[in-house]
């Protein structure tokens, strides 16, 4: 009966194995994308905040030309090989990400935070990046036409 | 051995796998993380401010502006044709149709430049495509649309037609930020009535 039924069981086996390929894969994201943006209203912090953080922390530079001593540099386009994501996982404390241009950090911190790694944060050279720093002066001659 | 055995056994099996399944209701990225570093680390992802000035001069259709910023900040002032997805609700199934679409494309801005990159990251690893970001946000649009101005005596066609197309934006974004509330909200019905047609929907 076994024999009979082998084609069904060796379709039942590859399904298993389909399966435990794709829960078991490191090279996949399998955060919920939610936690990105809950975590994304504190992931900022400023450069002039540095001596203000207790404990450790470790800073990581995407660009070769190095801002701070005894950072870490990582390419962003080798971001997440295999021996930077071990990297970063043997890292105690918080991890800064610092980049120039503040984009490739905001970037690298989405992808960092739906690979698992948390205490990520955007090293920042502005206090609030996000501040609008000019104001819009209504022009009050402008008629609806 | 009878077929309706086999169907029976097969189906009980894959209820059976079905049934020890994780189960994960979760939204996560499609993409790959080394696809995704790869599109991000890209340059064509980016649109420089003159760029969007020109798309909004010529009222192109083949792009929307996603402002993220707060509704309020929105309503202060914004570029003219923006549709407003505040980033903290940016994964609000009611905005799915906007971005996760092949038509036009999108292009995310903020005030600065690190929401509008989240933003991009998100969009683009959760699989959405033509996703875009306006470079140096809402700050790099008040330096270079806003306040510029010609100086010096002689100028080349090609700064010529820079000003010129920095002015006609300027000019539109005062009169259409310029306007009171009540004429803006109809002003921002009237567009979202017109895109919701074009998109073959109804109001």
């Amino acid at each position: 009966m076994i024999r009979k039924l082998s084609w069904i069981i060796a379709f039942l086996l590859l399904i298993v194995v389909l399966v435990l390929v794709q829960t078991f894969n490191p090279n996949l994201f399998k955060r919920n994308v939610n936690d990105a943006l809950k975590a994304a209203q504190q992931n900022t912090v400023s450069v002039q905040e540095l001596s203000n953080i207790n404990g450790d922390y470790t800073i990581i530079e995407f660009d070769e030309d190095r801002r701070f001593n005894n950072s870490v540099y990582i390419p962003f386009n080798e971001l997440t090989q295999k021996e930077n994501k071990e990297k970063l996982a043997e890292l105690k404390g918080a991890v800064l990400l610092y980049s120039k241009d503040i984009s490739t950090s905001s970037k690298a911190w989405v992808i960092l935070n739906q690979l698992g790694f948390d205490s990520v944060f955007i090293l920042s050279e502005e206090e609030n990046p996000e501040v609008l720093n000019y104001k819009f002066r209504p022009d009050p001659t402008i008629r609806p036409e | 051995m009878n077929a309706r055995i086999k169907i029976s056994v097969l189906l009980v099996g894959v209820g059976f796998i079905l049934a020890f399944l994780p189960f994960n209701a979760a939204k996560t990225f499609k993409v790959k993380p080394g696809e995704l570093v790869e599109l991000a680390a890209a340059s064509d992802m980016y649109f420089t401010v003159d760029e969007v000035a020109r798309f909004m001069n010529n009222e192109d259709t083949t792009v929307q502006l996603i402002d993220l910023r707060s509704e309020v900040e929105y309503m202060k002032s914004n570029i003219p044709g923006s549709i407003n997805i505040p980033f903290d609700d940016l994964l609000n199934p009611n905005w799915e149709g906007y971005l996760n679409q092949k038509k036009v494309r999108n292009i995310y801005y903020s005030n600065g430049n690190e929401t509008a990159n989240l933003a991009w990251t998100i969009a683009t690893g959760l699989g959405y495509k033509n996703s875009f970001v306006m470079k140096g946000g809402l700050n790099e649009w008040y330096k270079l649309v806003m306040l510029s101005k010609f100086e010096g005596e002689r100028i080349t066609p090609r700064e010529n037609a820079l000003f010129e197309n920095r002015y006609k934006a300027r000019r539109t974004f005062t009169e259409i930020n310029s306007l009171p509330d009540s004429l803006k909200m109809q002003y921002l019905e009237a567009r979202r009535l017109e895109e919701s047609q074009l998109d073959g929907g109804c109001e």
